[in-house]
């Protein structure tokens, strides 16, 4: 009987001595110095693949962004939307018809000769060369595409790129349907459309002109992959089969960083490519060697300053914010909505959060957010003064007051900046906020559906794409803002998996969206009004068709940029305007959160790939920050440790 | 007590079956399709295409007759290749109100019937409707030749997603494209190293409170611990990881969140253990101790205490062994959750265990790891439970097993 008191007396000793030793051990551990060439910034999500025909989310593209380079890049320099050539050497050379695309590769860019190896933890040479060099080819952009097009690498950017487009695109998409998976090699089939005249000539055949491919062109999708580096490592050892998958943990860059850590829930970390040449739009170095061009002045080097990166994800945004302030990352994207009225103060950071060097940078984002009346299956909705009246009565300045913190940018038509025909002085008619005039047009469409159906008008439906109590409040301000002009309309809340099943059946009355520009050029937003988009579940969720844009549409999209495109894109817009098969709610924007450390005049680019090669990043500074805010903090009697 | 171990394992069969029927039907029947979260924002027909069969969900869920010779997967795939068609030819522009009946009136006929060898006469028929000159209007492809057919045939959701399963035979998940064996090897100790400590400190900490307040029946100090466990029940578990974060933000004396292997990984478990403890503190000692209050009322004690026993020795001695059935029993139910993590705890402390992993695999749709996890979770606590009943014979000896 006695044992019993003993054991667990001396069970509560051990667990106090534990406790107690935990507790001297961390006191004592020394905190951890940072380097100062490296930059740390945290995501919300981890990569899912580094693979450049398979990353679509954001967070993955923007890893593969550090290494890999495309084609042709945004101009670094300007911080603008002008395109300059990449591991192209110049702009393509268009044929007259549009149709061909004759890329000329530029000469000595060296691929980098070591890769880190996440078994053992520690850099390896690229086996199928060593030490030799190996300059980009022609014929590695061919084997890129065979791969974006190959069935079984189910590549979400085939769609957008090649389907449909390329010249035998399609064929070769079901040739490799045909066959097993692991059968990886493509010198049995023929892509038709991309082939390499000589090593540094690649010439791509479209069916139609597409003048938007120059974007895709500077997308990850098609950067350069040697095939006999993907025949050596995409062999597994185990068996000495093909395992295309092992491709997802591995880069092959000719960019200004090289992968070189990652652990799928913690972290990722690039350090400096010894062989970059130097900025993007520069040959690599004469020797065929690898290394900065001799012809670039030392200033313009890149990178600038950070040597190294590293990307930490952290999923919780309320402990991203908060190891952000403890300076722990020196960059974050997004901050949680409820920190948001202590970060800012009239537009600009809190003085406390600028006294420690904190700073902030909003800039337009090509993404639009709207709602989307599907008119196609729902003839109640087919009437014209019903959709004017919904969207007059929406007050857009309170809407985003109140549910987006006044970050985004109120719709004044289709367009949002960062677009060729973006106006800021333009007003779409139904784009205001006019509730007395919403309420007459209610009236008349209520009698307009009665003449037509022969009832009172119906209870609508509207469908959201998330469950969140923040959504939910944004939705009751919607449904208010209808009722006051006496249209009932009742709210359905699906998660993200369910409504983007919805979405592809069709299956909703009105819908809430939101469309991210892939490049800046508002056919990306056009296309969701251009009805053969509507079949098989493609961009144009409303079924809105119009015979008159259609053919502006078809009119515009094989047209280089020109005054005359521009014109057809203003004409395609104002049909949408007029028409409204959706309502626009806002313009995204970006803002971003940094320290001063990495530069006060720091600015996001929405597209610009491998940003942290331009920071003027003073690691010195963050060093002397960091001790002040730790000082501060033993000053006030707390006991720093990090 | 060998029969009753095995009797408890028989029964364990049909529950652990009724788990996994519930798992498969609610993901597999009910759950959207899951490769749209993979496709982009405007996935082709050809890519989703592609991913469903990457992912060998390009057959039906629901079972038939003649799902065994894999003939209504066939039907099926051939119906779904119909359908896509009929789509792109409703949503040809400028179509009459005559030529739409026409295709509804088309889609009718054909609703039974087999589409097997039939594609030639659809072609004609649809192409009567809307002339001959419109564009990518063809059902040559809901033909399947004779190695699709066997290729759809013997891939089935029923075969990888629960027989399989059932047959410890897991497929590797979609997202982390690892087996889950290995999965867990990996995040089974991250979840162990947070869920371990707050186990044995908060089983300390908790008995001692309610030792003390039980002994102190009555009086201030039993008040006041009775209280504060209702406060420490009343508020929300997130409660206490905001204010330990903010806390942690404030001091900076240890990391808000993350993870790191080997030692140095330690500071970053302290305020998720501090946490995991308090936020179980309130309604752990509230149970300990209403079930020593209930022995303390009991004839022994008081004979005990006639017989002049110290009041330490009669709670250590006797009242905590005799209370041991209610405590082994809640701690049974504990168990299986310290291997599967808390989830709470590893998503906003951003622990990348077990539970971290169940959490995110579900939103991901990575049904590949979920209907394993939840598997392995029910046996782990079918058998926790089995132990616990065990564990009473072993206890208290007036307890005997039996069926």
């Amino acid at each position: 009987m006695r044992r019993a008191k003993f054991l667990l007396m001396a069970y509560l000793i051990a667990i106090g001595c534990i406790i107690f030793a935990t507790i001297i051990s961390l006191a004592l551990s020394p905190p951890v110095a940072r380097d100062t060439k490296t930059f740390y910034e945290a995501y919300w999500n981890t990569v899912n693949t580094f693979d450049p025909v398979k990353a679509y989310d954001t967070v993955s593209n923007l890893m593969v962004d550090q290494s890999l380079e495309g084609l042709f890049e945004y101009d670094g320099d300007k911080w603008n939307f002008d395109i300059i050539p990449c591991l192209a050497s110049e702009l393509p050379e268009i044929s007259n018809d549009g149709t061909v695309y004759i890329i000329r590769i530029r000469p000595n860019v060296r691929y980098s000769t070591t890769w880190w190896d996440d078994a053992s933890d520690e850099w390896k040479p690229v086996e199928p060369w060593g030490d030799t060099p190996r300059h980009v080819t022609a014929h590695d952009f061919v084997f890129s595409m065979k791969r974006l097009c190959d069935f079984h690498n189910s590549s979400p950017h085939y769609a957008g790129t090649a389907q449909d487009r390329l010249v035998g695109a399609t064929e070769f998409f079901n040739a490799t349907e045909q066959r097993d998976e692991t059968t990886w090699y493509y010198d049995d089939i023929e892509l038709a459309g991309a082939r390499a005249l000589d090593d540094y000539t690649l010439r791509l055949e479209l069916k139609q002109p597409y003048p938007q491919l120059i974007y895709k062109l500077m997308g990850n999708a098609v950067s350069p992959m040697p095939q006999e580096y993907y025949e050596f490592y995409a062999r597994n050892p185990a068996n000495n089969e093909h395992d295309r998958d092992r491709m997802k943990y591995r880069m092959l860059g000719t960019g200004p960083y090289l992968l070189a850590g990652y652990e799928r829930e913690r972290h990722v970390r690039f350090v400096k490519n010894e062989h970059y040449r130097g900025r993007p739009d520069v040959d690599g170095h004469p020797s065929g060697q690898g290394g900065t061009n001799p012809l670039l002045a030392p200033e313009r080097v890149l990178p600038y300053s950070v040597e190294q990166q590293e990307y930490i994800f952290s999923k919780n945004d309320l402990a991203r914010w908060f190891n952000f302030k403890l300076g722990a990352f020196d960059k974050i994207q997004q901050i949680p909505k409820d920190k948001f009225g202590a970060a800012m103060e009239g537009g600009e950071i809190s003085p406390d959060l600028a006294a420690i060097g904190m700073r902030q940078s909003q800039v337009p984002w090509p993404s639009i957010e709207y709602i989307a009346f599907h008119v196609r299956d729902h003839p109640v909705l087919r009437n014209k003064p019903l959709r004017q009246a919904m969207s007059l009565a929406i007050d857009r300045v309170q809407y985003n007051r109140q549910f987006r913190n006044n970050e985004e940018i109120v719709p004044n038509g289709l367009v949002p900046p960062g677009s060729f025909t973006y106006d800021e002085n333009h007003q779409a008619t139904w784009y205001r906020y006019d509730p007395e005039e919403a309420r007459k047009l209610a009236d008349e469409a209520k009698r307009l559906h009665r003449e037509r159906h022969g009832e009172a008008l119906p209870k609508l439906t509207l469908s959201f794409r998330a469950t969140s109590s923040a959504t939910r409040q944004a939705a009751e301000f919607l449904k208010l803002s209808w009722a006051q002009i006496g249209i009932e309309v009742e709210m359905e809340f699906y998660d993200f998996g369910k409504w983007l099943d919805n979405l592809r059946n069709r299956n909703y009355q009105i819908n809430s969206a939101g469309w991210v520009g892939d490049y800046p050029d508002e056919e990306t937003f056009l296309q969701l009004f251009y009805s053969p988009n509507y079949a098989g579940g493609g961009s144009n969720s409303t079924g809105f068709s119009s015979r008159e844009f259609d053919a502006l549409y078809e009119q515009a999209k094989v047209m280089m940029d020109s005054p005359e495109r521009r014109d057809l894109y203003l004409k395609m817009a104002a049909i949408v305007e007029e028409e409204l098969p959706v309502i626009m709610l806002y313009y995204r924007t970006r803002r971003e959160f940094f320290f001063d450390w990495i530069g006060e005049d720091f600015k996001p680019h929405v597209y610009l790939r491998a940003q942290p090669a331009y920071f003027h990043f003073d690691g010195e500074l963050r060093a002397r920050r960091l001790s002040e805010m730790r000082s501060k903090s033993s000053d006030s009697g707390e006991t720093a440790v990090e | 007590m060998i029969a009753f171990i095995l009797r408890r394992l028989l029964y364990m069969i049909p529950v652990l079956l009724g788990v996994l029927a519930i798992t498969f039907a609610l993901f597999f029947v009910v759950a959207d399709d899951p490769v749209l979260q993979f496709a982009g924002q405007n996935p082709s027909e050809a890519t989703l295409r592609a991913l469903r069969r990457q992912y060998e969900l390009d057959v039906p869920a629901l079972p038939s007759p003649g799902w065994l010779r894999g003939e209504d997967l066939i039907e099926s795939t051939r119906r779904e290749r119909f359908e896509v068609a009929i789509a792109e030819a409703r949503a040809l522009p400028d179509l009459s109100a005559e030529q739409l009946d026409d295709i509804e009136a088309l889609v009718s006929a054909w609703r039974d019937r087999d589409l097997a060898g039939q594609q030639q006469t659809l072609n004609a028929e649809l192409r009567k409707i809307v002339g001959a000159s419109s564009p990518v209007l063809d059902f040559s492809d809901i033909a399947l030749d004779e190695s699709q057919e066997r290729d759809v045939a013997k891939r089935s959701i029923w075969d990888a997603q629960f027989f399989r399963v059932m047959r410890f035979d897991f497929a590797d998940s979609m997202v982390h494209e690892q087996s889950i064996w290995q999965l867990i090897r990996t995040k089974a100790p991250r979840s162990l190293a947070v869920t371990i400590p707050i186990f044995f400190i908060g089983l300390a900490i908790e008995l001692v409170f309610s030792l003390i307040a039980a002994s102190r029946r009555g009086k201030p100090t039993d008040t006041i611990i009775t209280i504060l466990a209702v406060l420490a029940m009343s508020i929300p578990f997130l409660t206490y990881v905001i204010f330990g974060q903010w806390i942690a933000a404030e001091t900076r004396i240890l990391p808000v969140s993350g993870w790191q292997p080997g030692f140095e990984g330690v500071r970053y478990l302290v305020f998720p253990v501090i946490i995991g403890v308090i936020a179980g503190l309130g309604s752990a000692v509230r149970f300990y101790r209403a079930v020593l209050l209930e022995e303390m009322d009991r004839d022994y004690v008081r004979t005990a205490r006639a017989k002049g026993v110290k009041q330490a020795d009669v709670l250590f001695i006797h009242v905590l062994r005799n209370a041991g059935i209610p405590i082994v029993t809640r701690l049974s139910v504990i168990i299986p959750f310290l291997i599967t993590g808390s989830l709470l705890i590893e998503t906003t402390f951003e622990i990348p265990g077990l539970g971290d992993l169940m959490l995110s695999s579900i939103q991901t749709r990575d049904f590949w790891v979920v209907m394993p996890l939840t598997y392995l979770i029910a046996i782990v606590y079918s058998i926790a439970v089995l132990l616990t009943d065990v564990a009473y014979a072993l206890i208290d000896p007036r307890v005997r097993v039996s069926g």
